[in-house]
């Protein structure tokens, strides 16, 4: 968070200040790609590029305190997210893949080609986990713990109520509680 | 084993605040959630990673949208949208301010419009390299003497009654060419039987012939030919 500077540095990013771009990417790139990487988009780090370029487009327009900007910046991100996996026609089942919940966490013995390749990195193990939700716990799930969301931020980038993000959530949190039991992690 | 709904139910009974410790990493006192808890704190530290070498390329493109989109052209379009309707009427003030001035002009005959003027310039510059120049500013009143002398001799022959007809027109013509170049065939348009002169060309020549033809008529007490006079119908009539 920029805390008390946050006024400051969006005023002289409305002014094309570089310096203050740049504390607004530091501040919020770190949780933007891991959504983005969360959410397994094809190529995280350009959709990223495109999300912040659209964040300096809208600052003229944009009215707020830095929660709201918070949350406005992962609304473009969302926004462009939805629209790279329709230009991307979906390749790939987004809902629960059964194969992705044999075996151990840490092990690496799914068959999806694409895991298998992200088991290689650091964040391999992470997108496994994710697997096992919906498409909408996910999303729950990476605005709250990345982007520091509250439950009506979440709703509305996502169009729902706050009561069903809160179900979302619960449930998010009950699959991976039960995917531990069965792996026997405790 | 624990059927999935059991961990639902679990959930679903879990205070709010609870889950919200859970989804801040934080320990809950619930074994289940804990474990959840710990899960989450692992996805946000395996996700939270700092862009690296993508940085450098991602501040630049911010860079270029503000220069080219925000602060360039977007807010000039702004801005020029804002002033259209503005301009828009200054436009319609200066179409009719250009429209009365040229209205003026003409009827005032002020000046000549720019390429007129430049076209009369180069006129004059021409006529001065064959000798024939406009007279310089100190000889423009001498000009005007020596052409208002001429207007009056012209005059004074136009208005004498002492003359009248093909004379008079011809005394005027002789004095108001006086100025002329004297070069170039000469006729007499008074003459008789010359009145075409020698440009009449086939025509005047027919005529000729078609006056010779009614002097014949007219010794044999015949009246003169329907084609006297005619030069076009003679000429076709002479036609092979």
């Amino acid at each position: 968070m920029i805390g008390d500077a946050f006024t400051p540095v969006l005023e002289a990013a409305r002014s094309g200040e570089p310096w203050a771009f740049e504390v607004i990417y530091r501040d919020l790139a770190p949780a933007v790609l891991g959504y983005l990487r969360g959410q397994r988009a094809a190529e995280p780090e350009d959709l990223a590029s495109d999300v912040f370029v659209g964040v300096v487009r809208g600052l003229p327009s944009f009215r707020g305190d830095e929660g709201g900007f918070r949350s406005w910046v992962f609304s473009i991100a969302h926004r462009r997210l939805v629209d790279e996996r329709r230009r991307l026609a979906r390749r790939r089942e987004d809902a629960v893949d059964p194969s992705l919940m044999s075996g151990p966490l840490a092990a690496s013995s799914v068959g999806d080609a694409e895991a298998e390749a992200l088991d290689r990195i650091k964040q391999g193990w992470a997108l496994r986990v994710l697997g096992l939700l919906t498409e909408d716990q996910r999303s729950v799930l990476l605005l709250r713990i990345l982007a520091d969301l509250s439950v009506e931020e979440v709703a509305g980038i996502l169009g729902k109520r706050p009561g069903a993000v809160k179900t979302l959530q619960r449930r998010a949190l009950a699959s991976l509680a039960r995917h531990l039991d069965r792996e026997g992690v405790s | 084993m624990r059927r999935p709904s059991d961990y639902r139910d679990e959930m679903d009974r879990l205070d709010p605040r609870l889950v919200d410790a859970a989804l801040a990493g934080r320990e809950t006192g619930e074994p289940a959630l804990d474990r959840a808890a710990q899960l989450v704190a692992d996805l946000r530290r395996a996700l939270l990673e700092e862009p690296g070498t993508q940085a450098p390329r991602h501040l630049a493109a911010m860079a270029a949208a503000a220069e080219h989109e925000v602060w360039g052209s977007s807010t000039v379009l702004s801005e020029h949208r804002a002033a259209r309707p503005g301009r828009r009427r200054l436009a319609g003030v200066a179409l009719a301010a250009v429209l009365l001035l040229g209205a003026g002009m003409a009827w005032g005959a002020v000046s000549l419009p720019d390429q007129a003027s430049d076209r009369a310039e180069e006129a004059v510059a021409a006529a001065q390299e064959r000798g024939n120049g406009a007279p310089e500013a100190g000889q423009t009143e001498g000009v005007e003497t020596e052409d208002g002398t001429h207007g009056e001799q012209v005059g004074e022959v136009a208005h004498d009654d002492s003359l009248e007809g093909c004379e008079k027109g011809q005394a005027v013509s002789e004095v108001a060419g006086s100025n002329a170049d004297e070069g170039g065939p000469k006729h007499d348009p008074c003459a008789k039987g010359d009145e075409g002169g020698q440009a009449g060309g086939a025509g005047q020549e027919a005529s000729a012939k078609g006056k010779a033809k009614a002097e014949e008529a007219k010794a044999k007490d015949h009246g003169p030919p329907e084609d006297a006079g005619a030069p076009g119908k003679v000429k076709e009539k002479e036609k092979p």
